[in-house]
């Protein structure tokens, strides 16, 4: 059987008719008990089972998906990775994950085409150039590239965008980040699985956790559509679905769930090579490898677990588009969807105990939480393993909303929730 | 070339000739045509190229369902990305280019990378292309990737209204069910929409030969007729994109080549879905090549335009809908020639050109091979609106079952199914 993806395996498979290829994972049934249960085969949850094999050398491990890997939100994204937030936390958790991105490929033997084409994000006025300003020096301090663009810079970079002096907000400048980007979200899923597999991680699709079973206060294991599975430490990478999981094991947690929509394009020929975010259509776009332009905006105005969308979000984020691209209004759509975000009141996430001994979580990514997958999954295989807080996700613990020490990214950095 | 135009069928206008250009090459059609059924009646069969490999192809399906011809389309120095040529009325004047394929879709340089085809098989992106690394690769392909040019110039009074609007029952679908549906509800005295989105009502019907006794396009007219006496509305060239929460419905019309469509918000108290059936196609080798055709695309061609898919034609068909349609064939001058799928291994012979078909062994010297794998619902909207489906079982489709909110399926097309 042929394991190893690269060009000389597929000269070679392509001779023979591509039939040397294994599956890249196997569909094991669960057994009775493991040493770690993640919950969830998102990119978070595959991604843990990776690490804690890979980094604590933990090999008993089961991941428990009830549809299919990626079928969340990790399938659901615009995709973009990047590290252009305010706080020294925030840069210290998203930069560790921009960071194992740029290795990733190589790592996993799996080309996840993560595309460090940049991103914009653009001032429209002087008091945001003043902004932007600030948010650049704080990324540099810590320890994150970002450079401050004027007009003319932005136009160079991205010249589909609206410079018309008539624009409803005329472009004054931009915070760039050169090592942003986008990924191929399916492939940071099948890289993962592929990867854990590989390593002795069974990852269990078609399989939803039904209960979670405690004895004298601790979580034992969790009762699934597949029979019951114990496990020493339980791990809940849910996403969208962190309540839902929370109100079985009867913990709480300070989250909010609204539907988030993505918009995907006819292909076109290349338009624009960046990411391009203008905070006030709150609309932002890129264009994929195939061609189509990745179109995403703000978050839906009530919570909901309803992932068909509604029309006066639609109407926001398009027309903001064609404000932000007005050549943009000629071109069609093919897709739109939406995926179900999980919200906390300061726009972080939730890494730490869940409050309930044995059983830890890790949510609350809201509407960016595919770029800090390799991030994510390191800290929780941590935790996971070790039961202590790794460095960066000490700060995100949900302590912080007992104790006050609130990460309000979405007051600093003005991150689109 | 040879002419593919019978005379004296379809709704077209034969006193009014159009003429356009296709990568270059100017041809004529009739006012009623579409892009696509212009160029099949002229005889050109290469529409475009595939996305990846560059293989010829050709018409698929006669409406949305066709995934082949589609054009950057100019009309008064307005030109528009990715136009699908199936569902593109054709207008005097009209420059279309064949995208994805230079310098034409019948020359396409890059049609050689069809010879690689054993190495860039699905998903082949994912096991290469990691040293040194990614961006090394990624600009040239993002080049090769991609179908139609965006012309970055902008388009003066590119907009439109965007209406609210609200009905008793809208019904979706203008074809046979959907115009008594319409008739029934506007005549018990409801607020009535029907909304369809070909530019006339009648949906599958004018393949059908007649109804009632009577010719489609008069059984038709007293529909509308009847309909709009009662009181109720009827959006033609509108298309319904989605079923949102309290019963909205997306509704998109258009407003004519280079114009902006309009934007309808209907609530509507009831739907009735009467969105009709696509046909499968079958697979076999080489089933992708110009000359092979949906055998209701080529049945729609017909009725609609007066265009005969080819002379020598054989059909591949597992159902018992083909039938009629062999006998329209007939009648409008084809030799057809039935061939059953199930004897054995197929593959379609001829590259640009069609020279036939194999069928378990035997060649079949044809200039068309129409396929027909039965029909699908359109159960897209339905699903969009949280309804539920049964099946699919071997012999039967998924079919929609009882909503739970206010939509109801009609099931016409079924009755055809195997
Ligand atoms: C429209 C949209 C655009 C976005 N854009 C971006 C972006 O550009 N950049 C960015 O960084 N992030 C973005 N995000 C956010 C990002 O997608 C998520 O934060 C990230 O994918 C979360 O990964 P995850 O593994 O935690 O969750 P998921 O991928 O959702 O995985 C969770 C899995 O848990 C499973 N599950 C749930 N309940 C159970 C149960 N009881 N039993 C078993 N399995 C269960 C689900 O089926 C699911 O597969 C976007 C999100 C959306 C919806």
């Amino acid at each position: 059987m042929t394991k190893t993806y690269s060009a000389f395996n597929l000269l070679r498979e392509g001779l023979r008719g591509q039939k040397g290829w294994g599956p890249a994972w196997r569909s094991p049934k669960p057994r009775a008990t493991y040493d770690v249960i993640i919950i969830g085969g998102g990119g978070h949850g595959l991604a843990t089972a990776y690490y804690l094999v890979k980094n604590h050398g933990v090999t008993n491990v089961a991941v428990i998906e009830k549809g299919w890997l990626g079928g969340g939100n990790t399938g659901r994204n615009t995709t973009v990775i990047r590290s252009n937030y305010y706080y020294p936390e925030s840069t210290a958790l998203y930069d560790l994950s921009v960071k194992l991105y740029e290795g990733l490929s190589r790592e996993l033997n799996y080309n996840v085409m993560f595309s460090q084409r940049g991103m914009v994000v653009t001032a429209h006025s002087e008091p945001e150039m003043e902004l932007a300003a600030r948010n650049v020096n704080a990324m540099r301090l810590n320890g994150a590239d970002a450079d401050l663009l004027d007009v003319d810079q932005v136009k160079k970079l991205a010249p589909i965008l609206n410079f018309s002096p008539d624009a409803r907000f005329p472009i004054h400048g931009a915070v760039w980040q050169g090592r942003a980007g986008t990924g191929r979200h399916d492939a940071v899923a099948w890289g993962y699985a592929r990867a854990a597999d590989a390593l002795g991680v069974d990852i269990i699709q078609n399989c939803e956790v039904t209960d979670v079973i405690t004895e004298g206060g601790r979580c034992v294991g969790v009762a699934t559509t597949q029979g019951e599975i114990r496990g020493g430490a339980v791990g809940a990478a849910v996403a969208g679905h962190s309540s839902v999981l929370a109100k079985l094991a009867g913990y709480t947690l300070p989250i909010t769930s609204f539907a988030l929509q993505a918009f995907v394009s006819e292909p076109m020929k290349p338009v624009i090579d960046t990411v391009a975010f203008c905070p006030p259509y709150g609309t932002y776009f890129s264009q994929s490898d195939k061609g189509g332009l990745v179109i995403g905006g703000g978050l839906d105005r009530v919570p909901s677990y309803g992932q068909r969308g509604n029309m006066p979000i639609q109407e926001a984020v398009l027309g903001g588009l064609v404000e932000m691209a007005p050549a943009l209004a000629k071109v069609k759509l093919l897709r739109h969807w939406a995926g179900i975000v999980d919200v906390t009141p300061d726009s972080s996430p939730i890494i730490g105990p869940s409050g309930v001994e044995g059983l830890y979580v890790n949510c609350g990514w809201g509407t960016g939480g595919f770029k800090a997958i390799p991030a994510g999954g390191t800290l929780f295989a941590h935790i996971l393993a070790t039961g202590t807080h790794h460095d960066i996700s000490r700060p995100f613990d949900p302590d912080r909303f007992i104790t006050g020490r609130l990460i309000d990214e979405g007051a600093a950095s003005g991150i689109a929730h | 070339m040879t002419s593919h135009r019978v005379s004296n069928a379809g709704l077209i206008d034969r006193s009014r000739a159009l003429g356009f250009t296709f990568d270059g090459t100017s041809y004529t059609g009739f006012e009623g045509d579409t892009l696509a059924s212009a160029l099949l009646a002229n005889g050109v069969r290469v529409v475009g190229r595939s996305f990846k490999y560059h293989r010829p192809r050709g018409v698929w399906g006669a409406w949305f369902d066709d995934p082949n011809a589609i054009f950057n389309v100019t009309l008064n120095n307005r030109e528009l990305p990715n136009c699908p040529a199936t569902t593109t009325p054709l207008a005097d004047g009209m420059s279309a280019r064949s995208v994805n394929a230079f310098p034409s879709a019948l020359f396409d340089i890059k049609g050689g990378l069809d010879l690689f085809h054993r190495w860039l098989s699905a998903g082949f992106y994912y096991k290469t292309f990691m040293w040194p690394d990614w961006h090394l690769f990624e600009p040239m392909i993002r080049k090769m990737a991609g179908l139609g040019t965006l012309n970055p110039e902008l388009l003066d009074n590119f907009t439109s209204d965007q209406v609210h609007e609200a009905c008793d029952v809208l019904v979706i679908g203008g074809g046979a069910a959907g115009l008594v549906a319409a008739r029934a509800a506007a005549e018990s005295g409801q607020n009535a929409v029907l909304v369809d989105d070909h530019p006339e009502m009648g949906g599958g019907l004018y393949a059908a030969g007649s109804i009632d006794g009577t010719a489609p396009k008069d059984w038709v007219a007293a529909q509308i007729a009847a309909i709009q006496t009662a009181g109720g509305r009827i959006l033609a060239s509108t298309t319904a994109f989605g079923v949102f929460d309290h019963r909205l419905v997306g509704l998109v019309q258009n407003n004519g080549f280079g114009a902006a469509p309009r934007l309808i918000r209907m609530r509507a108290g009831r739907m009735i879905m009467a969105t009709g059936a696509l046909d499968r196609p079958i697979t076999f080798a080489n089933n992708d090549r110009p000359g092979v055709m949906s055998l209701t695309g080529a049945s729609e061609f017909l009725a609609r335009y007066g265009v005969l898919a080819g002379r020598e034609i054989a059909v591949l068909s597992n159902n018992n809908f083909a039938e009629p349609i062999i006998g329209q064939l007939e009648a409008a001058g084809a030799r057809v020639l039935v061939l059953d799928p199930t004897l054995g291994e197929m593959r379609a012979v001829g590259r640009k050109l069609l020279k036939g078909v194999e069928v378990a062994g035997q060649f079949h010297a044809v200039d068309s091979v129409l396929v027909s794998g039965g029909l699908t619902p359109i159960v897209h909207l339905w699903r969009h609106a949280g309804g539920n489906l049964i099946g699919p079982t071997p012999s039967r489709p998924s079919s929609p079952v009882r909503h739970r909110t206010e939509c109801s399926q009609l099931a016409r097309p079924m009755a055809h199914l195997i």
